[in-house]
């Protein structure tokens, strides 16, 4: 069944299911487990300017249903990542929507615009949202004003296709999409982590060398769909739905609630595959329900 | 490469909460020093994979060694012949495989002997050298697979620091002996921190090159969570899982331990950090 609504801009997805920014590492370390290519895209790990190392360890904690993280957006930087991934990548035959890292709408402008001329870049998805970074990140991503420079920025970078990565950490998510709507941007990608904190009671010490980190995995999904409910009825754009997805039963949930698309993040690291098996399950049962993904995005039934 | 189920099929617990669990599911191509990623088919709480070090691989059968220390350890350990288990691996590095004419002394401390009794398997069944040991703990009960460990290496030297058994003393101590009395050409070394970062400088200051096997606290085992992250002697950071688990010691920052241990007071020894587990003091942990 044809869909006339996976498609991010210019760019048309095969299928809804991504994986997430900072979960599969430049995508090549998913291949040795499976064809990334049957994959919507991948999205890489943030590329700043400059590579950068990351925080002190320990950089991540369980929690109940979830983890904290505070890698602090370690990475090859983006020449190095046009130099060394993207042609392994372009091998590969993955689209690749590249996570760009800025701390400033002039370092968002100067990367989407070395990532521009990149054959086998098909996307590009601006972090407004690490938490886990002192500048940039979270100050960007939670102020409308902010949003809107970062993405006019990038905007005027590159004609490719760009997504804006939002914060849950503000009162109005909605705005903040309007914001990236009204800038440019092709389609959002609803949520990145939330802030949160855990401390060993014996040491009376964070569990995390940063102190704070962000939340991830299934403790999280609930609000991630429900921002991505609200935020799809705020703009015409697409939402890409991620927050805690494990398994395709959640992924359709997240559809239903607005998402045109989804990520799966955390998942991937419990097991490599689970990309794959949430993009196979997700066939299955539209198959089954003799639907296609259009008839599913933003289905959810609200009686009145 | 893929997460395969496999299937408990011996189970033998031990006094000080360590229980050695054999898996057989199908055969993986390992060598001594890597590691593997593991949860029950118990759905989504624990959510994280355990990382483990190989204590012996035969055929299709893994050997693990489980030290009792939070959530994800102890449900491990209490898996009943039969249940499933869930394996991803082998991952990471591996120790250099030992020479015939090689003399390698291995230190290991409590449950840090799982991958250098594979490696002294490893090296007796290829017809490698024999392995010298020093194997430490804090007491009788911290020393599990030592009648293995005596099996396949060539001599063990056992170090209590309570005297229960062997030496009372540090293995530290030991190791000093071992190098002042015969002439060694490696060091390998698996244990608490405090214990890997004296080997690694009395093993610097004898010349001598030394792998160690890392643990870190990790989230996904194979390289994209980027959690794992040790401080390195070029001025960034080493992953425990693609760089190590088993690396030379001088790319490492033996400074302050970078993380509290997950050891309980008994011993800071476990090979790999267990997710959720509760971290120990940092007194508790022993300088050797």
């Amino acid at each position: 069944m044809k869909s006339e609504r996976l498609r991010i801009g210019t760019l048309k997805l095969r299928n809804p299911v991504l994986t997430a920014s900072g979960t599969c590492g430049y995508g090549l370390e998913l291949a040795r487990y499976f064809d990334i290519a049957v994959l919507g895209a991948i999205c890489t790990k943030g590329l700043s300017l400059e590579p950068r190392k990351g925080n002190p360890p320990p950089r991540t904690c369980e929690t109940p249903a979830g983890m904290l993280n505070s890698i602090g957006l370690a990475n090859v930087g983006v020449e190095a990542f046009v130099r060394d991934k993207v042609p392994d990548l372009r091998a590969a035959g993955a689209t690749v929507m590249a996570n760009v890292l800025g701390t400033s709408p002039e370092e968002f402008h100067r990367i989407a615009a070395r990532l521009d001329g990149v054959e086998g870049v098909h996307a590009l998805e601006l972090n407004l949202s690490c938490p886990n970074v002192k500048e940039g990140g979270l100050k960007i991503g939670t102020d409308p004003g902010g949003v809107r420079e970062a993405v006019a920025a990038a905007r005027a970078a590159t004609k490719r296709p760009i997504v804006a990565k939002l914060s849950p950490e503000t009162a109005d998510v909605c705005s903040l999409a309007r914001a990236a709507a009204d800038a440019g941007a092709d389609a959002v990608s609803v949520m990145n982590t939330i802030r949160g904190m855990s401390i060993d009671i014996r040491t009376r010490r964070p569990r995390l060398g940063n102190i704070l980190g962000g939340l991830s995995g299934p403790a999280i999904r609930p609000i991630a769909v429900r921002l991505v409910f609200e935020v799809s009825r705020a703009v015409s754009i697409p939402v890409i739905g991620v927050g805690g997805i494990l398994r395709w039963e959640d992924a359709v949930e997240m559809m239903l609630a607005g998402a045109t698309a989804v990520q799966i993040g955390t998942a991937s690291f419990v097991n490599p595959r689970a990309a794959l098996d949430v993009l196979q399950g997700l066939e299955a049962w539209r198959r089954a329900q003799k639907c296609g993904y259009d008839d599913i995005i933003g289905a959810v039934r609200i009686d009145s | 490469m893929k997460v395969a189920p496999f299937h408990v099929v011996h189970r033998k617990a031990l006094p000080g909460g360590y229980v050695i669990l054999r898996l057989s599911g199908e055969a993986l191509e390992c060598e001594p020093g890597q590691f593997v990623m593991l949860r029950g088919d118990w759905g989504f709480s624990p959510l994280l994979p355990r990382p483990f070090s190989l204590a012996l691989v035969e055929g299709p059968d893994l050997t693990i060694l489980v030290k009792v220390i939070g959530e994800g350890s102890k449900r491990l350990a209490a898996a009943q012949r039969g249940d499933v288990v869930l394996v991803h691996g082998p991952l990471g590095t591996s120790f250099r495989r030992v020479a015939p004419d090689e003399r390698v002394l291995m230190v290991g401390g409590g449950v840090g002997i799982a991958p250098l009794l594979y490696l002294a398997q490893a090296s007796r069944s290829a017809a490698g050298g024999g392995l010298v040991g020093v194997y430490g703990g804090r007491s009788r009960r911290d020393l599990p697979m030592a009648a293995e460990l005596a099996a396949a290496a060539e001599s063990v030297t056992f170090v209590t620091e309570d005297g229960t058994a062997g030496e009372k003393g540090l293995a530290s101590r030991a190791m000093v002996e071992h190098l002042a009395r015969t002439p060694f050409d490696r060091v390998v070394t698996c244990g608490p921190w405090a214990m890997m970062a004296t080997v690694a400088r009395l093993a610097a200051e004898a010349g001598l090159p030394c792998e160690v096997s890392l643990e870190a606290m990790m989230a996904c085992g194979y390289g994209i969570c980027l959690g794992c992250a040790l401080p390195a002697t070029d001025g960034g950071y080493v992953y425990a899982c693609t760089d190590g688990p088993v690396i030379d010691a001088g790319r490492i920052v033996w400074g302050d331990q970078p993380e509290p241990s997950l050891g309980t007071e008994a011993g800071k020894d476990r090979k790999k950090r267990e997710g959720s587990g509760t971290p120990a003091d940092k007194k508790g942990g022993k300088r050797t």
